[in-house]
């Protein structure tokens, strides 16, 4: 038995030719009564599947238009080896809750950020070593009309965190982030700060000291991701290893930035500027490495900063990415991604990434 | 909009003849264009798009513009009905729009993140240099009070090695010890030298000089280096100039000592050779360059490319920390110069500095009326082969022996038309032998204006009748002297009185006994602050005066205002480590003669008392 695989929008549903065990869904949140119903027209027909999903600010998968803004859901339809994943709700205010088993690849699905994210990034990764983690963040719940939400079996979830373990010994799960910045300038120490957000850099009001490299900060810089920030927690590793963060919003009142993170105190900052052309695309060939010719998925995590600074040249990235991966992908655009920016290294949680996850069943086990 | 059989034959004889495409391609390309027009099919315009962003060729996307413009026109015209001539016009727009206007309103979104990026860096670069303004302030100040401790600690060594009193082990200790200070000053000099070239500090100073006697003020820097190598022999072959060039001597000279030394430091045994030759460029100006090679250890590829950056010492058991050869770079640039290198590896290096020079109206070489005998037993000899050349092309009369026999004949029977000058190059018995002949010679009247040169001279020897010993090659400018200077001359002079300022006691010490060593009769009286020395600059009649310029109470500056309302000021120098450009330019503007550097280069500091009492004695 071969990994079966097919991406359908919500028109195609009726053309899925095999019965599927799970079927992973992204939706724009105003569409979930949409994809509710979809949900239970493919329950009603296939009784045993799984369903997951999450909501997203827009699509993306491997056909024309690449991007889709107007298609209300997205369906990835995966027959997989009976008993070789399980999933969990777990609310995030809650702890952590991992299999036994620790041999798992994980797929993280969370509505919003939230407090432990990081640390449960962390956690993850230290008792499940066997496998790879990769994920993205649904959307952001103060300021969007609609909230985003994960999706489990008939249940929209606002507050829960959705964790797909998928069993290493029959499937490999790797991938890559990759941002296209770089480090400059001066590193800025967040000596005041509460929750995500900055209050003082280097004991001066923080959006006072960005504005002075940058200049005035206007809501469409907000709305493009301009000024992201490297964000060294940790003293041991560089700010080229460390996670992109992107602006959320500025408050003049206050003289403060607040990030799509949480920040502490102590916390290093350094303005990120983007890569030449040149070394854009250079970097982003890393994903070429992947390219297989075996019956492999790939999900795909872009972050909605990513779409604002591509435009419609992004649908040119994702073709050149689709001619090189020799496999299907599908995935969102997010407010987080989840991944690791070298192989064989931790994954972390980032900004304006372009995130691959691929699953490739493990060819003598599936 | 249906095409019709002659509309599609039409575009894809175009697209075939346009693209050079095969027919099979050409008709895949007009299906998918057919689609975009019945089924409203996107998969055109994405291929297209793509097909411009895999290719990047102007010239491609330039034919991909003009066939949509052309394709339209001729499907427009095609059309019968009002209906297809909108759905012509709605797919063209939407085609150019997802090809053209995305691409410029991209173009336009990278333009302004370009901005922004460059407003960024434009801020990091503003605050990087105020950084290191502070840096380089903070490097300055720490280096003067490093240059004023070290001068103490290598002052108390050379005093203590100087009387002998420590033996054995213990003086090993003293070696080591002074080792490790020569090292430090070294540091601290090129590190200043770094700051002051980065920051534009340097001050270019040109003056009238005679390049050879420059070449051999290089030469006796590296003598002590030299006499630890015997294995090496240093080798000389100097274009002899009759004028004096106008350039900034003391940079040149350090961009030259740091090749030098640098070659003494990677070669064992072989040949060091030092070439100058000159190109003149005008009347006004001239180019020399200055070759020096070696055999030593050489250079691979990789080390030639790194030999002029900061550190870039490649064999790490050899002495300095490989700032010389960056900052010989640096300054060779600050001088618009250009110094490069070319190396064989384990075979040897060649170092090449070529700059420009003004020709000075002053001292030009008048030998027309000399008489000059050369002696030298080695006829090959390059150095005198030149000089003899050179001074029978300015009009000199030129004797040369190499058969000693032949020599001491001639001079023993002369009796008229006496060599102004004799100049013997010999082997190391030889040379006390011409001594002994020399002794008897003086004492006859007709060798009373000769003046005898010894040159040469691998070894230390003990030469009491010549007048001017030289190392290696006399300098051109001997010859114009009107008479030779014997000597013992003028000890005497030096019988002046000298008030020095310091608030550190040990500064005075060792500037009282480099001063009692070389001048016994020079009367010193020290003063440790302002108001002292002003006290006695009042009562007593000073030649000379030099005052610290950082000190508690009154400063340097202050002292010197105030000495001046007293009366007429002697020269007045000022005694610092602080040796940027902004001070050197005050030091000048307020009227201090000179600068004498911390720490104390006794050499120089006997030249200014020298001079002064010159001076006096007119």
């Amino acid at each position: 038995m071969t990994m079966k695989i097919k991406i359908l929008t919500c028109d195609e549903l009726d053309k899925l030719e095999f019965e599927p065990t799970i079927i992973v869904g992204f939706y724009q949140s105003s569409n979930q009564t949409h994809f509710l119903r979809h949900y239970n027209a493919l329950k009603d027909k296939y009784p045993h599947i799984d369903m997951i999903g999450c909501s997203s600010e827009s699509n993306i998968y491997d056909k024309i238009p690449y991007i889709d803004n107007d298609s209300k859901c997205l369906f990835l339809c995966l027959q997989l080896v009976n008993d070789s994943y399980k999933i969990e709700i777990l609310n995030h205010h809650e702890g952590i809750k991992l299999p036994d088993k620790n041999a798992y690849n994980t797929i993280m699905f969370t509505s919003q950020y939230f407090d432990n994210i990081e640390q449960w990034i962390l956690d993850i990764q230290t008792t499940l070593e066997g496998g790879n983690l990769f994920g993205a963040i649904a959307g952001v719940n103060d300021t969007q009309k609609e909230k985003a939400t994960v999706f489990y079996n008939g249940k929209f979830f606002d507050q829960e965190v959705l964790l797909w373990f998928i069993d290493s010994a029959y499937y490999r799960l790797d991938g890559l982030s990759i941002h296209q910045f770089q480090p400059v300038g001066f590193e800025f120490i967040v000596t005041k700060s509460i929750k995500d957000t900055i209050y003082e850099l280097d004991h001066r009001p923080a959006l006072k000291v960005l504005e002075e490299v940058v200049g005035s900060i206007t809501p469409q810089n907000i709305q493009s991701f301009d000024f992201p920030f490297f964000l060294k927690r940790n003293d041991m590793i560089s700010f080229d290893k460390s996670p992109l963060s992107s602006i959320k919003s500025i408050d003049r009142k206050s003289n403060s930035i607040t990030l799509y993170r949480y920040v502490d105190e102590h916390d290093k900052l350094k303005l990120a500027i983007p890569l030449s052309s040149q070394e854009q695309e250079d970097k982003l060939k890393q994903f070429h490495e992947f390219h297989t010719q075996e019956n492999s998925i790939a999900f795909l995590f872009n972050c909605v900063g990513i779409k604002a600074y591509l435009g419609m040249m992004e649908f040119v990235y994702l073709m050149d990415l689709k001619h090189h991966l020799n496999m299907p992908f599908v995935g969102f655009h997010s407010f987080g991604e989840i991944g690791p920016t070298k192989a064989n290294t931790k994954s972390i949680l980032h900004n304006q990434t372009i995130s691959l996850a691929i699953l490739t069943p493990i060819k003598d086990k599936v | 909009m249906k095409l019709s059989k002659a509309n599609i034959y039409v575009l894809i004889k175009n697209a075939q003849k346009r693209f050079g495409l095969s027919y099979t391609t050409a008709s895949e390309l007009v299906e998918d264009f057919q689609n975009l027009l019945e089924k409203n099919d996107l998969k055109f315009i994405y291929d297209l798009n793509y097909a411009i962003f895999h290719r990047r060729n102007h010239k491609f996307t330039k034919n991909i513009l003009n066939s949509i413009v052309e394709t339209y026109v001729y499907l427009y015209a095609e059309a019968t009905t009002q209906e297809d001539k909108d759905t012509v016009k709605i797919n063209f727009e939407k085609l150019f729009d997802m090809i053209f206007i995305e691409r410029c309103q991209y173009s336009k979104r990278l333009e302004e993140k370009s901005h922004k990026t460059q407003k960024i860096l434009q801020h990091t670069t503003k605050r990087l240099n105020e950084t290191l303004e502070t840096q380089e302030l903070m490097i300055a100040n720490i280096s003067h009070e490093m240059r004023t401790s070290l001068n103490a600690i290598s002052g108390y060594l050379t005093i203590v090695n100087d009387r002998g009193i420590l033996q054995g082990e213990d003086k090993q200790y003293l070696n080591k010890a002074s080792h490790a200070t020569r090292t430090l000053k070294a540091l601290v000099s090129d590190i200043l030298s770094i700051t002051k070239i980065n920051s534009g500090q340097l001050e270019i100073q040109k003056e009238d000089f005679w390049l050879d006697r420059m070449l051999l003020k290089c030469i006796d820097n590296i003598a002590l280096m030299l006499k630890k190598k015997p294995k090496i022999q240093l080798q000389t072959d100097i274009e002899f100039i009759p004028f004096m060039v106008y350039g900034d001597q003391n940079h040149i000279m350090e961009i030259i000592i740091n090749i030098l030394s640098n070659a003494v430091k990677y070669t064992d045994n072989g040949y060091i050779k030092l070439k100058m030759d000159t190109h003149k460029l005008s009347e006004e100006d001239l180019m020399v360059n200055f070759i020096i090679s070696d055999s030593g250890i050489g250079m691979t590829k990789e080390q030639v490319g790194n030999i002029f950056s900061p550190y870039s010492r490649f064999k790490t058991e050899r002495q300095g920390l490989g700032l010389g050869m960056h900052i010989a770079h640096q300054l060779a640039k600050k001088l618009d110069g250009t110094l490069s290198v070319d190396s064989q590896y384990q075979s040897g290096s060649t170092f090449t500095f070529s700059i420009k020079m003004h020709i000075s109206k002053k001292g030009k070489i008048d030998v027309a009326d000399r008489k000059v005998c050369f002696f030298c037993e080695d006829k090959e000899q390059v150095v005198f082969q030149k000089r003899v050349e050179f001074l029978e092309k300015e009009g000199a009369y030129v004797e040369l022996f190499d058969k000693e026999n032949e020599f001491v004949n001639y001079l023993l029977t002369l009796e008229k038309d006496v060599p102004d000058f004799i100049s013997i190059s010999s082997s190391v018995d030889g040379y006390a032998k011409y001594d002994a002949l020399i002794y008897y010679l003086k004492s006859l009247p007709i060798f009373k204006k000769t003046t005898f040169i010894a040159e040469n001279i691998s070894q230390h020897i003990s030469l009491n009748y010549f007048d001017e010993v030289y190392e290696h090659f006399s300098p051109i400018t001997l010859y114009i002297r009107n008479e030779h200077k014997s000597k013992q001359k003028n000890q005497k002079r030096y019988d002046i009185s000298i008030l020095a300022v310091d608030d550190t006691e040990t500064n005075l010490d060792i500037l009282k006994l480099f001063i009692a060593k070389q001048f016994p009769s020079v009367t010193l009286d020290l003063a440790s602050g302002g108001y002292e020395a002003i006290g006695m600059f009042k009562i007593k009649k000073y030649d000379m005066v030099m005052v610290d310029l950082k000190m508690p109470g009154l400063n340097g500056f202050e002292v010197f205002e105030k000495l001046k309302k007293i009366g007429t000021l002697p020269p007045v120098y000022a005694f610092s480590a602080d040796i940027y450009k902004s001070n050197i330019d005050k030091i000048e503007e307020v009227g201090f003669a000179g600068l004498i550097e911390k720490p104390l280069q006794p050499q120089k500091l006997y030249s200014i008392i020298e001079r002064i009492a010159d001076e006096a004695d007119y």
